[in-house]
């Protein structure tokens, strides 16, 4: 079974979740689903993540119960995994979007369905649905999506391939997903329009990794975003 | 029963610590990797080139970027228009990374993307 089949056949078996209002499909899985027709051909790991807003939590364990052919691990049931073939895991994260604990990454904790609710997340803002399969897959805005890759502190292989999953985003966004990237940039504090502009550097720089958009050819895109980010040490 | 959520947690939070140690490094040594990936990310191309047209274009007024001097070994990292650089007979293009052959040059030529316009100021 392809990647694609199997990713949507998993978004199918969450929908009662992906239609909680708020809910986003996250992390490097949203570049594939932005292809034509959610094309998927970028090699990621194969799990998808579900940021839930922490507000929406109660209403996501009530849907929980309607998902079928997926249970959550037993080591750790943020994780749902899949119990038929064909299915990938599940990656159930928080979203501090109402800003309750800002800046900080922390657990919120459930018995049921705890979340590791990451800082950064609260940088996302729900996009335009996508429909693929007859599958409704509440997205994103990418620039939302560029900023919170390229703020997260990664390394190694991982690394890489999250900032080459970024260059995929730049590769797909509009010049108004570009604008919005460089306005909510200068919202950010100067650590952070830091870490975004060295990540850009390192981008910049990648050797090309096997099925990911080559970085080399595509060098003058991230150099133009770049150029459009102002140093947080520039006053502006 | 989320204890190894809480483990991620505590592993983010000390990436963010060196993040955080990173930043306020940003303007001392362990800055200077950045400040030279700052030099070649508006870079289209890399030369090295031979110490006779270093001289030359030390001579004819051409200043290397302070970066080249923070790093030790030193090198002469010079920014030029693809024009100018067409006058230097030693210039072998080195792949745009940071590889053996860009670090290992005494001497780099840098030649800007067209879209940047005329050679930024580091």
């Amino acid at each position: 079974m392809d990647f694609r089949t199997k990713l949507l056949a998993t978004l199918r078996a969450i929908q009662p979740v992906l239609d909680v209002p708020g809910v986003l499909v996250a992390g490097s899985e949203v570049p594939n689903l932005l292809q034509q027709d959610a094309g998927s051909s970028l090699i990621v790991s194969e799990d998808v993540d579900i940021a839930i807003p922490i507000a929406r939590h109660r209403q996501v364990k009530r849907r929980l119960k309607r998902v079928q052919d997926l249970e959550p691990s037993r080591e750790e049931p943020s994780v749902w995994l899949p119990t038929k073939p064909g299915l990938m895991e599940v990656n159930f994260i928080g979203m501090d979007t109402e800003q309750v604990r800002p800046g900080e990454t922390f657990v919120f904790d459930d018995p049921e369905l705890p979340l590791l609710v990451f800082a950064h997340l609260a940088l996302l803002r729900p996009g335009t649905p996508i429909i693929a399969d007859g599958v409704t897959v509440p997205l994103p805005r990418p620039a939302g999506l560029m900023l919170e890759k390229l703020v997260t502190e990664r390394s190694g292989v991982k690394g890489d391939r999250d900032l080459l999953v970024v260059l995929g985003l730049i590769l797909t966004a509009s010049a108004d997903d570009l604008a919005e990237v460089v306005q909510t940039y200068a919202t950010l504090a100067h650590e952070l329009r830091h870490a975004i502009r060295a990540n850009l550097t390192l981008l910049s720089l990648l050797e090309p990794h096997a099925n990911m958009p080559d970085p080399r050819a595509y060098r003058q895109r991230v150099t133009d975003l770049f150029d459009q980010l102002p140093s947080p040490d520039v006053s502006t | 029963m989320s204890q190894r959520l809480q483990v991620r947690v505590r592993q983010i939070k000390e990436r963010e610590a060196i993040r955080a140690w990173e930043f306020r490094q940003r303007h001392h040594s362990k800055g200077a990797w950045f400040r030279l990936r700052e030099v070649l990310v508006y870079a289209e191309t890399a030369w090295a080139i031979g110490p006779e047209d270093a001289a030359v274009l030390v001579a004819s007024g051409a200043l290397p970027l302070p970066v080249g001097h923070e790093l030790y070994p030193q090198k002469n990292i010079f920014v030029l228009s693809s024009v100018d650089l067409l006058a230097l007979a030693s210039r072998i293009k080195v792949p745009m990374r940071l590889g053996p052959e860009l670090l290992g040059a005494e001497n780099l030529v840098l030649v800007h993307f067209e879209s940047i316009g005329k050679a930024k100021e580091h």
